[in-house]
């Protein structure tokens, strides 16, 4: 008995004496929200990581993406940072930037970002001319569509090569039953890609929303022009309806697609996952990706983008250098390109969509990569409030009265609620 | 001297509680309100005073989420007292206690299940326009399939659908018991004065169910003034016209949405106010002074 209380001792000595083994070795945690191919990809880069750099642990965590804004939202609020390096969606940047909770991008890597980055992805880690975070990927609703390869060939039509074509296409084949729509022609307006549409047609008819100060005008004869063509698809060409608004995503757009019951959709690249591994739909076979016309020919195909999903450091993290290096290494063009293709994003920076590597990753990606150098900075707000009114403008003229006074009155409603009600970085 | 004492020192845990997660946090919400408070600001949360009420006057979707909420809790609370009511008295009158208890399961399951998740399966399974139960059921009587989320006439009733059949058992189980408890005495003595069932319903059973019936009406009252799961999942943003907005959402998307929290503790506290009031005229209302 005596020898095995002995030995427990010793065992618990030794014990004991393990984390001085540790001495030396900065701990650094970093948080993301689940999602299994970009789980994977962080798990190989910090192993990788971990490799170059000995001295540095990474304590990676993960939450559900339901619960992850206010996860860190409490962990920032509580000061002592639970977190030293959060993965944050860019809108969210905007509340944390400006409240002084992010500690300030290094100066060298800023100007590295400000020179091959593009626009959208740092409009929102910036605040007062200084940048709060590192983006890792670029998120684009506008520029590439979904297409429903089956219905398209069945149809004998081509896919459309300009956006009249593809609106004359999808008139002809949608079909509406009382209240419920069988099939749509084609999907450009749900709680992401309506917003998307409608600033591209501004932008492209050479127009502009934003003021000086980041607030938004729509009192414009472009902003009126846009209005029209969007609610007019809908009201008067029926070839889609609200669905997508009103379900939210449960019957978005691109699942109407993967259905069967709707031709096409703009939607962003990640879909395209949740296309082959929710419905188990094999590109190239039932559906395409393909390129979207600019809305008028002859163009710049000009479009307005809200971020993506960045890194950054919590300013009371006690491990700010070594948190830092993290960020760099994972932002490193050479180590991005991976991560891109293995996570099916859009690249944040210049430098790697333009390398081989990176298409030849991410075929599929093609279709967007030349459109990336027309993008812009959706604005510094909340983009969850102006998709809310632009929804809901939508709706109401698509379901009343909508000739030209009624779009202007509602244009000029619209950018007064805004003024009233969406806050300004 | 023990003796007084001994009930206060019993009950103080209790009361600590309610003081701690309870009568703080209401006090707390208030300080809240009469400020420009951001939770993720380090400095700056300043006291404006009653700004945050001010704004409150004149604002557009506050009208609209005020009005909305009345409307649904007043249909809300009517209906379901209405048929909860009815189906316990029915389910009293069964005779067979096998068959009561079936019914007493079946109809208390929904409640089991989260709200959120009842949605979604209401969302997606009963409510879609093409292919969703409810519209393949309304099509063997030749009713046109009704787009239930998006249309603005519809979506309100859609909304209280999905709550009275999320809700009503919990009501069932409690007039039930009510019921059961009314003694046999007054039910015989009214039969053999030749009251038949309904005039015993109205005249014994209902007037003796009076407690039950203020307890349940005020539960259902202030637990439907903070219905949030299904507005959210079913009206994404309130919906078409904004038809499903309502104060619970209003709150939140000022809350965490705009990280306006001042304004949104300005809009828990009217919540409030609004809930204290109709609580207390239905407590006059339906003051009971009696016992048996």
């Amino acid at each position: 008995m005596k020898k095995l209380l002995s030995l427990f001792l010793v065992l618990m000595l030794l014990l004991s004496a393990l984390p001085a083994l540790g001495e030396g070795v900065t701990t650094v945690k970093f948080w993301t929200h689940i999602n299994e191919a970009w789980n994977a990809s962080y798990e190989g880069l910090i192993a990788e990581f971990e490799a170059a750099n000995p001295d540095i642990k990474i304590d990676y965590q993960r939450f559900p993406y339901d619960e992850f804004e206010a996860k860190i939202q409490t962990s920032l609020m509580a000061g002592s940072a639970a977190a030293d390096v959060y993965e944050v969606w860019g809108g969210w940047m905007l509340d944390f930037a400006s409240q002084g909770v992010l500690s300030e991008t290094p100066a060298q890597f800023a100007a590295d970002l400000e020179n091959d980055a593009y626009p959208p992805v740092l409009g929102a880690l910036k605040h007062d001319g200084k940048y709060y975070g590192a983006p890792v990927e670029f998120n684009i609703e506008h520029g590439a569509m979904i297409m429903n390869k089956k219905l398209w060939e069945q149809s004998g039509m081509p896919y459309p090569t300009t956006w009249n074509e593809l609106i004359e296409d999808a008139k002809k084949v949608a079909v509406q039953d009382g209240e419920a729509m069988t099939m749509r022609g084609f999907g450009y307006a749900n709680g992401d890609t309506l917003i998307a549409n409608f600033l591209a047609l501004i932008l492209q008819q050479g127009g502009q929303y934003l003021k000086e100060d980041g607030s938004v005008d729509f009192n414009t004869p472009e902003a009126l022009k846009a209005m029209s063509m969007l609610v007019g698809y809908t009201a008067d060409d029926h070839i889609n309806n609200f669905d997508a608004i009103t379900n939210g995503d449960v019957q978005g757009d691109h699942i109407m697609v993967a259905l069967d019951e709707s031709y096409g959709c703009i939607r962003g690249p990640w879909v395209i996952s949740d296309l082959e591994q929710t419905y188990g739909l094999v590109m190239g076979v039932d559906f395409d990706y393909i390129g979207q016309p600019p809305f008028f020919e002859g163009v710049e195909q000009k479009f307005a983008a809200e971020t993506g999903w960045s890194l950054c450091v919590a300013k009371n993290s006690t491990v700010q250098d070594a948190a830092w290096r993290f960020v760099e290494f994972l932002n490193q063009p050479d180590v991005l390109v991976r991560h891109n293709i293995a996570c099916a994003q859009v690249p944040p920076r210049k430098s790697v969509a333009a390398d081989p590597a990176y298409l030849a990753g991410a075929p599929y990606m093609a279709p967007l990569l030349d459109k990336l150098q027309y993008s812009e900075f959706i604005g510094p707000f909340n983009t969850d409030i102006i998709k809310s009114y632009m929804n809901q403008t939508f709706m109401a003229l698509c379901s009343g009265d909508h000739s030209e006074e009624a779009v202007k009155a509602a244009l000029a409603k619209m950018t007064e609620d805004l003024a009233q009600n969406m806050k300004i970085y | 001297m023990k003796r007084t004492i001994f009930p206060y020192l019993v009950l103080a845990p209790l009361i600590l509680l309610l003081i701690v997660f309870l009568v703080l946090p209401i006090l707390g919400s208030f300080v809240i309100s009469l400020l420009d408070y951001n939770p993720l600001r380090e400095t700056g949360n300043t006291f404006i005073w009653f700004d945050n009420f001010k704004r409150l006057l004149g604002n557009e979707l506050f009208g609209i989420s005020f009005k909305n909420t009345l409307t649904y809790v007043f249909i809300m609370v009517s209906i379901n007292l209405v048929v909860t009511l009815l189906i316990a008295q029915l389910l009293t009158t069964l005779s067979s206690n096998k068959w009561r208890s079936l019914f007493r399961v079946l109809l208390f399951m929904p409640c089991v299940a989260p709200l959120a998740a009842v949605s979604v399966i209401w969302q997606k399974g009963i409510l879609p326009t093409k292919g969703g139960l409810l519209n393949i059921f309304l099509s063997n009587f030749g009713v046109a399939p009704i787009n239930w989320l998006g249309n603005a006439s519809v979506l309100m009733p859609s909304l209280l659908i999905v709550s009275l059949w999320a809700d009503i058992g919990y009501n069932i189980i409690l007039f039930i018991s009510g019921l059961q408890g009314i003694p046999q005495d007054y039910m015989d003595a009214a039969k053999i004065d030749g009251a038949g069932p309904i005039r015993r319903f109205w005249q014994v059973t209902f007037p003796l169910l009076g407690r039950t019936f203020s307890y349940v009406t005020a539960m259902t009252l202030i637990s439907q003034f903070q219905a949030f799961a299904q507005f959210s999942i079913l009206a994404p943003g309130g919906g078409i016209a904004r038809a499903g907005y309502v104060l619970s959402t209003y709150i939140y998307d000022m809350g965490f949405g705009n990280k306006d929290m001042g304004f949104a503790s300005a809009i828990s506290l009217t919540l409030f106010l609004v809930i204290l009031v109709v609580t207390l005229i239905q407590q006059r209302v339906n003051r009971v002074d009696w016992g048996y």
